[in-house]
């Protein structure tokens, strides 16, 4: 009898497993939606409901902060705590009879001055008022172009922060033929063939929350980066870790985004453990400015800041 | 009790259980694009949030929507037929006219997925992967690099499928059914592209702000563009100029220097035999953000192992997104493979054999590609290539696959007939 209970107990396990097994749900990654949070948003964007409170609320926002006048300036220097970490290998193995001729290819990820400055720290402030002297640039303007180039297998501008619009001339002063892809999240992508000694014309179409990767898809180890914003509230810090933004509003709560291609923060988010800021742990912080103020500020990122 | 009664007993108190819970229908869901959120750190409830947003938006697979009902389509919001779309979506089946619907999920999905996103149950044994339509990216196209691919170059794709890869034609489709599945298509690329918008501009919010589910910041904001990109495609169709009244031989001459030149560096990453091995290491814009999350992953486990001077908060947070991102690489993409350049002595051409795609092919270069282009970056724009350069290009393209050393080898009947006899 135990016998036949055993087999017995063994084909009931076998024939639940075969019960159980394909009817599992189909695979599907991430939260299911809530089908009447999703009717709502049918609902609304059909317009079928009026919409109230945000648009009802938002210009008297606004007319709040457009009663603050006067212009400010926010400084600051980047310095490194603690070692910087050992710089990365990189494998150099085309066109070396030309790349990295001299002083050869060096990884410049991070780069850390010897009184422990940060350079191309990529900051930008989002203000409700702009100055005159930060206004967005319209497409087809007369700006001096900025010149991209590109010498021994490297981007002589690591990272590059400017303005929607602005014309970038992206050049190629090797000898041999590069190409330059630049990989925006929301603008107009681009990747083109440079034969050596030429240039092509290139201007951001969007703005980004975060930067663009720019590479060379024959040399993998160049890379450099591409911050386009708008209006022209953004710094990249100098090799000595300064940075300077002027002409932002006085009087009204501006938001700083802070990043490092090798922060470790969501897209390269630079986390601090500042408390006075409130930095938060997506890079950024608020900042309240009077009018004519310089808002001087000593920033300590520890090593554990960078990956 | 003997023993037969007993067995019978069992059986009866089972098999009941081997149906139970498989008649109920439960309805496919789209899913979410975790990487893209892995790597953006979304929370929970952001997660949640995108999810409805979708689903208001455009539906389920089995019953798509697009906004804009009681307009007529060229006034929708997505410019997309939701009748076509009617036709395209939902489970297989025909009715008594034989009249079928559920056309993706019959011939499609097995390989791009239930929601486009290259991830259908067959996906992982082929190569190359299947296209993941959620980025907005298409390779094989009649357009400026950057432009959405017009309705001609996604039926063409769909009829005659792509070379070289496991595509297959489509060709005994019948027109309607071409078109209604160019349109779901197009419907789930808008959704897809969509939907990363929305993760982006999720990441973007301050603390504690939450993103207004507005018209503006939904339609006019997220959505327009997007679909604008489809609408003007036909705007950006490049046109060749007429191929110069050259010998061949003469082409083909100068289409050689171009190459292996620093005018062209096709040589660079085609190899210098163009047999594809030049540069093998890069990897596709579908495939980076999934290199780039494992990396992130790899950084943040080395961390949790060495970093000791972790406050609680901070480990507890790190660990929670390392679980996120290794789900996402688990579940929501592929093995990454590097993005191989094309072998052109095999005379396969995946985006088309005539010279006018190949000449597009070059001009453009390929959307999502590290190929590049050779033409101007943007209308009125100074490309790098002259029209006759290209096409001595494509002549010298065209002629690699005849190239004696492009030929197989001819056996030797001499040393086969001494090693079987």
């Amino acid at each position: 009898m135990q016998k036949t209970l055993i087999v017995g107990g063994l084909m009931f396990a076998a024939l639940a497993t075969t019960a159980l097994s394909g009817c599992s749900r189909p695979a599907s990654a991430g939260p299911r939606p809530d089908p009447q949070a999703a009717l709502d948003i049918r609902k609304r964007l059909e317009g079928n409901v009026v919409e109230a409170g945000s648009d009802l609320a938002a210009p008297a926002a606004a007319a709040a902060e457009s009663s603050a006048t006067g212009w400010a300036t926010l400084k600051g220097t980047f310095k490194l705590v603690g070692n910087p970490p050992a710089p990365r290998q990189l494998n150099v193995d085309k066109d070396t009879e030309v790349c990295g001729k001299g002083a050869g290819i060096q990884d410049n990820s991070l780069l850390v001055a010897s009184d422990k400055g940060i350079a191309n720290i990529v900051l930008y402030a989002k203000a409700k008022r702009v100055h005159d002297s930060a206004k967005p640039l319209a497409e087809g303007n007369s700006a001096e172009p900025i010149v991209f180039d590109q010498k021994q297998c490297m981007f002589l501008t690591h990272v590059l922060a400017c303005q929607v619009n602005q014309k970038i001339d992206v050049k190629n002063s090797d000898p041999i033929g590069h190409n330059t892809k630049i990989d925006p999240a929301k603008g107009v992508p681009f990747n083109q063939n440079l034969p050596s000694g030429n240039s092509v014309a290139y201007s951001p179409s969007d703005e980004e929350a975060l930067p663009a990767t720019i590479s060379c898809s024959i040399h993998p180890w160049m890379r450099g980066y591409l911050m386009p914003r708008k209006d022209k509230y953004f710094a990249v810090t100098k090799p000595d870790g300064s940075f300077e933004i002027t002409n932002l509003p006085a009087g009204e709560e501006i938001e700083v985004q802070v990043w490092h291609e090798r922060g470790t923060g969501a897209g390269g988010a630079l986390v601090l453990a500042n408390k006075d800021l409130k930095w938060t742990n997506k890079g950024r912080f608020n900042i309240k400015l009077d009018a004519d103020q310089t808002k001087d500020l000593a920033l300590e990122v520890p090593e554990t800041a960078f990956k | 009790m003997n023993r037969v009664a007993f067995f019978r007993f069992v059986l009866c108190c089972v098999s009941p259980l081997l149906f139970a819970g498989c008649g109920k229908y439960d309805p496919p869901q789209f899913s979410l694009n975790m990487v893209a959120i892995a790597k953006q750190q979304l929370p929970f409830d952001q997660q949640q949030e995108v999810s409805n947003i979708l689903d208001g938006m455009f539906g389920t697979p089995d019953k798509p929507f697009v906004l804009g009902q009681g307009k007529s389509i060229a006034d929708s919001e997505t410019g997309l037929d939701p009748k076509k779309l009617a036709v395209a979506a939902g489970p297989v089946r025909s009715d008594e006219f034989g009249r079928e619907t559920g056309l993706y999920r019959r011939h499609c999905g097995h390989c791009h997925g239930t929601t486009g996103d290259g991830l259908g149950p067959t996906a992982m044994l082929l190569n190359p992967y299947p296209r993941d339509y959620r980025p907005g990216k298409f390779k094989f196209k009649a357009t400026e690099r950057a432009a959405k691919p017009t309705r001609a170059d996604l039926e063409l794709i769909v009829r005659h499928g792509v070379q070289g890869t496991a595509m297959p034609a489509f060709g005994l489709l019948p027109d309607a059914q071409v078109d209604a599945l160019v349109e779901y298509v197009k419907y789930l690329s808008i959704r897809g592209q969509v939907e990363l918008r929305l993760i982006d501009a999720m990441a973007e919010l301050g603390q504690d702000e939450k993103l207004q589910l507005t018209r503006a910041n939904l339609v006019d904001e997220i959505l327009k563009p997007i679909v604008e990109s489809w609408n003007t495609a036909n705007e950006s169709i490049i046109k060749p100029e007429d191929k110069p009244d050259v010998e061949l031989a003469t082409s083909i001459d100068k289409g050689r220097e171009l190459f292996y030149g620093t005018k062209g560096n096709c040589a660079k990453c085609h190899g210098p035999s163009a047999l594809g091995d030049g540069q093998t290491s890069d990897y596709d814009d579908w495939t980076k953000p999934v290199t780039e999350l494992a990396s992130d992953l790899r950084g943040e486990e080395e961390r949790l192992r060495t970093d000791t001077d972790l406050s609680n908060e901070d480990r507890v947070a790190l660990k929670m997104h390392v679980a996120l991102a290794s789900q996402a690489l688990k579940a929501d993409s592929l093995p990454p493979r590097t993005a191989q350049p094309r072998n052109l002595r095999q005379g396969i051409y995946r985006g088309g054999r005539r010279p006018v795609d190949l000449y597009r092919r070059i001009y453009a270069g390929i959307n999502g590609m590290p190929m590049p282009a050779v033409g101007p970056a943007s209308p009125g724009a100074k490309g790098t290539m002259e029209p006759d350069e290209i096409w001595s290009l494509v002549d010298y393209v065209l002629s690699l696959p005849y190239e004696s050393i492009s030929q197989p080898p001819h056996h030797q009947p001499a040393t086969l007939s001494k090693a079987n006899f």
